[in-house]
């Protein structure tokens, strides 16, 4: 008896302590990258390449022969556009460095726009354009005017009629360099870099995602209700909203968060809700990729659960969108702190050098 | 015809084989060489000074920082000469020691004429745009973007202290073997003075500043540290043994490594301009740094670059940080990353 117990201790011991620990090392971290490059992040890119390339045509039809009765289809593919852009705007690295900048820049400068649109001569790639180029500027320049006002501008004005063109096409060119880099190189150097080091494609990933979360908080959300980082000055400025013009401000913040999650839980393959660390860590109990996941539902909850439009919830409904803040506000912290100490990845995309 | 060239080849390569037995007979010194810079009769404290100069006038220079604040040029150009009993630690203005009359002598006059737009700047009563000086976001900006703090405090970094390093104390009229030995010493350790690290660095790292404080930013990804610290040691240790060969070598490894920082401290802040191309304040800021660092390179008389290329990198960048543009950005960092063989980190400095 007593023979028995101790080999069988002793066997049990020999089993569990290497396997205990080769649990927590040995996650395979290739196939979690490999289904997020091929299957998430490809797609989305694929999706808001198609959607950009369709706008840039419909522009350059309504610019050949602006007719009134092709604006309805022309502002519903630009709101398409700029839906599938929601679901890449997360992946900041490689050639998409400072895509959101670039093609996401709001509140959009209007007395910019009047001024490139009037009087030509400017260059789109410039810092100072940033303001007045990109999605936010089409939201401007095809939801502002009535549809006289925007036909005859076209008609008028040459130099606005190809400065409409030039964003549409800055727009298609940007987004289609980063798909065909993806597609052609950055897919391999995604999923060869495993290492959790700097330079690893997870810490890469994490502190953009990190980012982007932060940013929906702050500016598809925060900013229009006053806040200054995490302080309410109670002024409220419906003007800083995304898509503010289209009042598409709801649509895209629940567009943005559903990418979120697909990027979370990797669709139906290997996601960020499958990695040990993940699900061996806990907030408040609950299994942190099983928070996570939920996290992000309550914000899409907590965005549909605005009953109007962000423009007139702001005068109408502030309490729905404080909820949508607040719930903002936890995701960032689950992404940015919980989920990125948990994987061990370092969030450094605030830091500089000190001086 | 066979007979003959066996023998010579054999012949050939004994004398090669002897020669070079006799040359590492002739370097290879035996001497020990400390991991502290503790030698004998060892004073920089002129350059400690300067750097701390360096330290007061940055810290005037940044109070324009604050958005109605204004900062005075003729107070920047005293503390620069030491003029006037301009700082706060008192001691510094008996040292005798000044910044200015040890810059590169072309250079002087353009620090001050920055010291005149800075203090122009800091006059200026709105938010700095695209024509229009003040703050931008932390920075006081000119109206093209630039952030003249940057331009003083790096371009003195780069033509007081890089510039004293690699072409005044390192050269050979100051460490090469016709130079008295005590004298060839002092400048050595002014040389060290000048990189603005503790005696036991990097064990410490208490108080680094300036190539110390940058390279050690480095270090992760190119091991700066140990690099120009144990050149800096072998150095030293060289000179008190006679051993000229090796005195060359190391001063030689010290000016291609703070060169490297600069250069890999230029990628950096380009990538930082890049990634936060959308936020004025970072890309102003980013960008007015790396092209100081860039400006420093030239200090190095055995640099790596060209100065056609120092030139046409300069100017891709160009002179307007509202109007550049990412692709500006990323074709400086590129050329640069090529230039110093930085390309297989260029991307995670």
């Amino acid at each position: 008896m007593n023979k028995l117990f101790t080999i069988s201790l002793l066997l049990f011991f020999i089993f569990s302590l290497p396997s205990c620990k080769e649990k927590k090392e040995d996650f395979d971290r290739k196939p979690l990258l490999e289904n997020i490059g091929n299957n998430v992040i490809i797609p989305s890119y694929k999706s808001a390449h198609e959607k950009a390339l369709a706008l840039k045509v419909a522009i350059a039809d309504f610019n050949n022969w602006p007719e009134p009765q092709k604006l309805p289809a022309l502002r519903a593919t630009f709101k398409e556009a700029y839906l599938a852009w929601q679901a890449v705007e997360t992946y900041e690295f490689g050639k998409g460095i400072a895509q959101a900048a670039s093609l996401n820049s709001f509140p959009t400068d209007s007395a910019k726009i009047r001024n490139n649109a009037l009087k030509g001569n400017y260059n789109l790639q410039a810092a100072t354009n940033l303001s007045a180029k990109g999605f936010p500027a089409l939201d401007f320049i095809l939801f502002s005017m009535s549809d006289n006002d925007l036909i005859n501008l076209i008609i008028d004005f040459p130099t606005a009629k190809q400065y409409l063109q030039d964003i549409a096409d800055d727009i298609s060119a940007n987004i289609t360099a980063t798909y065909d880099n993806w597609n052609t190189s950055h897919i391999n150097t995604f999923i060869s870099a495993t290492g959790l080091d700097i330079g690893g494609s997870i810490g890469i990933l994490c502190n953009s995602w990190a980012q982007m979360t932060e940013r929906s908080r702050r500016e598809r959300v925060g900013n229009s209700l006053g806040y200054v980082g995490l302080i309410s000055t109670g002024t409220i400025n419906s003007k800083l909203l995304e898509g503010f013009y289209a009042n598409q401000s709801k649509e895209l913040v629940i567009a943005n968060l559903q990418a979120g999650k697909n990027l979370f839980t990797g669709g139906e393959g290997v996601g960020f809700d499958d990695y040990p660390q993940v699900k061996e860590a806990t907030f408040q109990g609950v299994p942190l990729n099983v928070e996570i996941s939920n996290q992000y539902d309550k914000c899409i909850a907590a965005a549909n659960a605005v009953s109007t439009d962000f423009k007139t919830a702001l005068l109408n409904d502030k309490p729905k969108m404080e909820t949508l803040f607040l719930e903002l506000k936890k995701l960032t912290v689950l992404i940015k702190v919980d989920m990125a100490s948990a994987i061990g990845v370092t969030i450094n995309y605030t830091d500089n050098d000190g001086d | 015809m066979k007979n003959y060239i066996l023998p010579i080849a054999l012949f050939a390569t004994i004398t090669i084989g002897l020669n070079s037995c006799k040359k590492d007979d002739d370097t290879k010194k035996t001497y020990d060489v400390p991991t502290t810079y503790n030698f004998d009769s060892v004073d920089y404290s002129g350059q400690t000074a300067r750097l701390d100069m360096l330290g007061e006038l940055t810290t005037e220079m940044k109070k324009g920082n604050i958005k109605g604040t204004s900062v005075s040029a003729q107070k920047q150009k005293d503390m620069y000469a030491n003029e006037n009993s301009p700082f706060a630690n008192a001691t510094l203005n008996t040292t005798g020691k000044r910044l200015k009359d040890k810059t590169f002598l072309s250079e002087q006059t353009v620090l001050e004429g920055y010291m005149d737009a800075l203090a122009a700047a800091s006059q200026s009563a709105v938010d700095g745009a695209n024509g229009s000086a003040g703050v931008v976001g932390t920075y006081l900006c000119d109206a093209n973007g630039i952030e003249h703090i940057q331009w003083i405090e790096k371009g003195i970094f780069g033509s007081v202290f890089f510039y004293q390093i690699a072409e005044v104390y390192l050269g050979d009229s100051k460490i090469g073997a016709s130079v008295v030995k005590k004298d060839r010493q002092h400048h050595w350790d002014e040389a060290f003075g000048y990189y603005g690290v503790p005696k036991d660095f990097p064990t410490n790292k208490t108080g680094i500043r300036y190539i110390g404080k940058y390279g050690n930013d480095r270090d992760v990804l190119l091991g700066i540290n140990s690099t120009i610290m144990n050149a800096y040691l072998k150095g030293r240790a060289a000179i008190n043994n006679d051993d000229n060969a090796e005195v060359t070598k190391q001063a030689a490894i010290i000016k291609e490594t703070i060169e490297k920082v600069l250069a890999a401290t230029a990628i950096k802040y380009l990538n930082d301009a890049n990634k936060g191309f959308g936020n004025d304040a970072t890309r102003n800021h980013t960008v007015s740094e790396a092209v100081a660092f860039i400006r420093a390179l030239k200090y190095n008389p055995s640099k790596k670059i060209s100065d056609t290329e120092l030139t046409t990198l300069l100017s891709t960048i160009g002179s307007n940080n509202w109007n550049i543009t990412q692709q500006n950005i990323t074709d400086a960092r590129n050329s640069l990353s090529t230039i110093y063989g930085l390309d297989a980190v260029k991307n995670q400095l």
